[in-house]
């Protein structure tokens, strides 16, 4: 069988081609094969951050309402704890606790008052509105024990002596008008004590020390009537 | 057959024919694929874009958690400390507003009872001989002081440091509240004492002498145990500020 002359170049050429289309091929699949694995995980991975994105942001929601909570219980707190602190230092002026200043009136006394003397003053200016007073520069608070030795008088057991300065802070003219009307307290101890001199000045600002007497509970005890409170 | 070197050359020049004709032929098929795919953008492209645009947005999120936690661990911190000041103060308080009369108490004591006279006011006499009168009740509850009484009550009125004992024509008045006898004085602290300076001759010398010549009633007993109601009106501050 006699092969044509033309048959082994063709063939040639065709299995050359072919090769050629190969080694292409086989040069393409090399790059090209991971992109395209590559698309799919992708896929995968798109939907997982997706999923894990939107956890998160579920998470920050939630968070966020925890943390609008705290502050708002920080705040609500926060609040209850300047009313306890208004509350506190307002009862510490009333218990001779805490250093005060403000306007009043200043009584000088010159010569010898009694204890009832003294103590009728402080009720007069207490009468008045007096948010704080001081006999001598001793607080006088509710226990003050204002009393004799039989020659000086005792405040709290120290013994003061004349002349005696009682200071009270308040409303100026009110204090004033108390114990300077025609029939007060003034004028009855100017007749009682013709010897002593009284006067009342009205001050802009008094400073009054702290009570160096707090009360010790000995004896008292708070009532245990907490049982209105849930 | 014999191959010459005409035939290797022929051969080998069909070779590279062959071979560039096969290059060009899947070149030429690669590009027209890719050509139709770049329609739709390229897909790797496109993934990358979504996965960076995903990754940022996590990161973000992941910083963003990280900050919301650390303020609530500062928040709860706060409250924490918060809490523990408010303990602190609610005991502060509860010593202010024991100190301040504001909260009921109990304990061993005396009661003071005094009234008008039951006598019958002879005429021409001088009444005022016959009454209580609001210097009694504060010398009463002055020398209660003094005996170290701890808490103290006119007619369930309990004394503060702002409270005068007043009367108004004849009227006493406590706490701005009406008062009228009998009075009963109600104090908290070592009965013995109380009693001894209540007793005490020396003491009330002017009450004590009505007591004896006009039947006015001074009467002192002890009590185990008394209960004082808290003070029930207000403090008016408005003028004394704390500090200099």
């Amino acid at each position: 069988m006699a092969t044509p002359k033309w048959a082994a170049p063709v063939s040639l050429t065709l299995v050359c081609g072919f090769l050629g289309l190969l080694l292409v091929a086989q040069l393409q699949t090399q790059p090209s094969a991971r992109p395209r694995v590559r698309n799919e995980e992708w896929d995968y991975v798109v939907a997982g951050l997706i999923e894990s994105n939107g956890r998160l942001r579920d998470e920050v929601a939630a968070l966020e309402e925890q943390l609008a909570a705290l502050q708002e219980a920080e705040g609500g707190g926060g609040a209850v704890l300047q009313t306890l602190v208004d509350e506190v230092n307002r009862l510490r002026i009333v218990n001779g606790l805490v250093e005060i200043s403000g306007p009043g009136v200043e009584v000088m006394v010159t010569g010898t008052l009694s204890v009832v003397d003294l103590h009728d003053l402080i009720n007069e200016v207490r009468n008045a509105g007096a948010e704080g007073l001081a006999v001598s520069g001793h607080r006088i608070v509710a226990w003050s024990a204002i009393s004799t030795d039989g020659q000086n008088i005792l405040i709290d057991g120290r013994p003061v002596s004349p002349p005696y300065s009682l200071q009270a802070i308040g409303a100026p003219d009110t204090l004033e008008a108390a114990l300077t009307r025609p029939g007060g307290l003034v004028s009855l101890l100017a007749k009682a004590h013709p010897e002593i001199s009284i006067t009342v000045t009205r001050r802009e600002k008094i400073t009054l020390p702290v009570c160096t007497q707090p009360l010790q509970f000995a004896y008292a005890r708070p009532v245990q009537a907490d049982t209105k409170r849930p | 057959m014999r191959w010459g070197v005409k035939d290797i050359g022929r051969l080998l020049s069909l070779l590279l024919v062959g071979l560039s004709f096969g290059l060009l032929l899947s070149l030429g098929w690669q590009t027209a694929a890719q050509g139709k795919a770049g329609a739709t953008g390229s897909p790797s492209g496109q993934f990358l874009l979504s996965v960076q645009r995903l990754e940022a947005e996590q990161q973000i999120l992941k910083e963003t958690l990280a900050a919301l936690r650390q303020e609530l661990a500062q928040r709860q911190q706060a409250i924490t400390s918060q809490s523990e000041r408010l303990q602190v103060l609610e005991i502060e308080l509860a010593r202010q507003q024991l100190l301040a009369s504001l909260t009921p108490v109990q304990g061993p004591g005396v009661i003071v009872t005094l009234d008008d006279s039951a006598a019958q006011i002879p005429p021409g006499a001088d009444a005022n001989l016959y009454l209580i009168h609001e210097y009694d009740l504060r010398d009463v509850v002055n020398l209660l002081w003094i005996a170290g009484s701890e808490a103290i009550a006119i007619n369930s009125e309990r004394l503060t440091s702002f409270s005068s004992i007043y009367c108004v024509g004849s009227t006493v008045m406590v706490n701005d509240t009406r008062l009228s006898p009998p009075y009963l004085i109600q104090a908290i602290g070592n009965p013995r004492v109380q009693q001894d300076y209540l007793r005490n001759p020396s003491h009330l010398k002017e009450l004590k002498e009505r007591q004896r010549l006009y039947g006015v009633r001074f009467e002192v007993r002890d009590v185990a145990d008394l209960t004082l109601p808290a003070y029930s009106g207000s403090f008016f501050i408005r003028h004394a500020r704390p500090g200099d």
